[in-house]
């Protein structure tokens, strides 16, 4: 199977909603935000994936304005939002604690925002009424904050986010708190509302599965960079540097040395270990290298068998994980031991094994395009 | 002897040991919650008795020339009232009321932001020097702070100069409401912002990020988020402020000129002065009972309301 990208989302035909473009933010000689450029399509769900600390909500909180740029330029609907104060921007965003008001009943949390935009009485009522059902969520308007599940509150906190139709929408980890039954609900509800409303979300999260299963297109970050921009799948296949491979999934990254031959591109580690790498990947020879192979990629087998090809090691660590068995090999000439997920695991812990892949799925990046 | 000094020793350890057993460790931790309130319950008993022996005393009737006490009258309630001094005395109630009053609602006012301040300051070393410059006007003496107002505000301070350069003559503002004024805020306005700061503490500053989101400006940040949620430590401060200014003393006393005397000074000029302590005792507890009503009446009329606006949501 070779990696396909998934097919292109209809939005990205038209021009981008939202633009940053060369943002930088610093606190003090470190910069939270590092020169970011990034657009976004209408009605995009575009997710910022990193781990902690690598800018991605300092990212949403500098769109939504409740922290100042320090470069760059920010423009939404192509008009430059610099100067535009949060209360005016327009933007609707949930935050983790999601922040509803606690000394509000759920209606008067959804009202707020018509109610700071002057509407009138009875188009709150009814707003208020229909961005409830919008969420599933009728009849509970006059409860208290306090007085519904988790999941409730993150049903409100949406419909709170979306009653004035903002053009935006941010999400700030909102599911990071949930376990893991009621995230994968709200996973769907937002997938689900995506579809039926007319809007634009930036969804931040350190989790890399709601990132591939929500978004349209991921961008990873890390160290207040953008490290590349993609849907999931180009991402998990095709990434860009060393940090995404290692960041996506499970990866042996091996770093060496890219050597053209007659069998074609390979990377050679300083231990003389050969790992061949897909044609497809244009890097000069000789150039320092890491080859990216995934876990779930590499076949096992029990050397003798046939006098098989591929990379000789040793079992040092076996363990039973459900659906897969992880495995760590030792191998001969490359430092780090290689991470294997099989199905079967029937190979023993200490057991001498042969490695085998397809050579089309061995990714290779350069060594400097870490940025 | 050195014997008996021995075996009188060892009798004396048996009987603390017995003791022991009597007042067992289980004995005591039960009996401890009470006895830890036994201080408190003497304080309150101390000063309900003092209280009931006002009480007594203000229904006698009193002879200012003879000096002499008779009989159980209404009298002494009837001179706070009643021409020719009536007037006087509740001059000086409305007087106090209202400067106290104006006083509790600028401390609240200006303690809302100088907390908000404090507690939103990420250096939490500048934090602790804004609450520590918040606590100096308690570690000084109440004469010193109010004798160093009295150099400021005086004709010939700080503020009578000034006025000096406007032409002004004589424009201190000693003997002035508004010299009592400044110098009672100066007290109020710090405890008005240590009783806020506590409630304002527990607001999630998310809470004013997503306001602002979602389309407040920060004075509607201010009026529907931040005040509301801070509303228990305001009406503690309320309390707690507006009662300490209806009994305050040295400020009317001293910066006052003694021209706008407070109840408190009125009526230690009708103990010290008259040797009143009959018309004295009247005075107080008229004091007590009007300031207790300030502060219950609006409190049960609050509660009130709440459970009315309860009900109401309820059967909407």
């Amino acid at each position: 199977m070779t990696a396909q990208p998934r097919p292109v989302p209809e939005a990205s035909a038209q021009p981008a909603i939202f633009r940053l473009s060369g943002v930088v933010k610093s606190y003090g000689p470190h910069n939270a935000i590092d020169h970011v450029d990034l657009e976004i399509r209408p009605r995009e769900l575009f997710t910022l994936l990193g781990p902690s600390g690598s800018g991605k909500s300092t990212i949403l909180r500098a769109i939504a304005g409740l922290i100042g740029i320090d470069g760059g330029s920010l423009t939404i609907e192509g008009r430059d939002v610099r100067n535009v104060p949060t209360h005016q921007r327009n933007i609707g965003m949930v935050f983790q604690s999601l922040a509803l008001f606690p000394h509000m009943s759920v209606f008067d949390n959804i009202a707020f925002p018509l109610r700071m935009r002057r509407e009138p009485q009875g188009d709150i009522a009814r707003r208020v009424a229909q961005s409830l059902d919008i969420v599933r969520l009728p009849k509970i308007a006059e409860r208290r904050v306090h007085e519904l599940s988790g999941g409730q509150q993150q049903r409100v906190a949406l419909a709170r986010a979306l009653v004035y139709n903002p053009k935006l929408l941010l999400l700030d980890e909102p599911l990071g708190a949930l376990d893991k039954r009621l995230r994968e609900e709200m996973q769907l509800e937002i997938v689900r509302l995506h579809r039926e409303i007319d809007v634009t979300i930036i969804n931040v999260t350190h989790d890399q599965v709601e990132a591939m299963v929500l978004s349209d297109r991921v961008g990873v970050m890390s160290d207040g960079k953008l490290m590349q921009v993609g849907s999931g799948e180009v991402l998990y296949r095709r990434p860009a540097n060393r940090f995404v491979a290692d960041f996506l999934g499970r990866a042996n990254v091996v770093d060496g040395t890219l050597r053209i031959d007659g069998a074609g591109p390979a990377v050679i580690t300083p231990g003389g270990a050969r790992i061949a790498v897909t044609p497809e990947r244009q890097i000069p020879d000789g150039r320092r290298a890491t080859a990216i192979l995934r876990a779930e990629d590499i076949e096992m087998a029990v050397p003798g068998d046939s006098g098989s090809p591929g990379l000789g090691g040793e079992v040092t660590l076996r363990l039973f994980e459900g659906e897969a068995v992880y495995y760590e090999i030792a191998v001969p000439g490359i430092g780090r031991p290689l991470r294997v997920a099989s199905r079967t695991g029937e190979i023993p812990n200490g057991a001498k094994v042969r490695l085998t892949w397809p050579r089309d799925k061995v990714w290779a990046v350069a060594e400097d395009s870490d940025g | 002897m050195a014997e008996t000094y021995t075996g009188l020793r060892w009798r004396l350890i048996d009987g603390l040991i017995a003791a022991g057993r009597v007042l067992r460790p289980g004995r005591i931790a039960k009996a401890q919650p009470y006895l830890l309130l036994l201080p408190a319950v003497l304080l309150v008993s101390f000063l309900a008795v003092g209280l009931l022996w006002l009480g007594w005393l203000s229904i006698h009737a009193y002879d200012t020339f003879l000096m002499q006490a008779g009989k159980i009258s209404a009298e002494q309630y009837a001179l706070l009232f009643e021409p020719p001094s009536g007037p006087f005395y509740q001059q000086t109630l409305l007087r106090t009321l209202a400067l106290s009053l104006t006083v509790t609602a600028g401390a609240v006012l200006l303690g809302l932001p100088v907390a908000y301040v404090i507690i939103r300051t990420p250096s939490r070393a500048l934090r602790v020097a804004l609450l520590v410059l918040l606590l100096v006007p308690f570690l000084m003496g109440e004469i010193v702070r109010t004798f160093a107002w009295y150099l400021i505000l005086a004709n010939r301070g700080a503020v009578g100069w000034v006025a000096s350069l406007f032409g002004i003559e004589d424009g201190g503002l000693l003997g002035t409401p508004i010299g009592v004024f400044v110098g009672m805020m100066q007290v109020s306005t710090p405890l008005a912002t240590l009783l806020i700061m506590p409630a304002m503490r527990r607001i999630d500053p998310n809470l004013e990020r997503a306001a602002a989101t979602l389309g407040a400006s920060p004075a509607r940040i201010w009026a529907n988020v931040i005040v509301p949620l801070s509303w228990p430590g305001i009406v503690a401060a309320i309390i707690v402020v507006l009662l300490l200014n209806i009994a305050e003393y040295d400020m009317p006393a001293i910066l006052g000129l003694g021209r706008l005397p407070f109840v408190a000074n009125v009526i230690g000029d009708i103990y010290r002065l008259q040797q009143n302590l009959y018309l004295g005792s009247a005075f107080s507890l008229l004091l007590l009972v009007v300031s207790t009503l300030l502060v219950v009446v609006p409190g049960l009329l609050f509660l009130g309301w709440l459970r009315f606006r309860r009900a109401r949501r309820a059967a909407a």
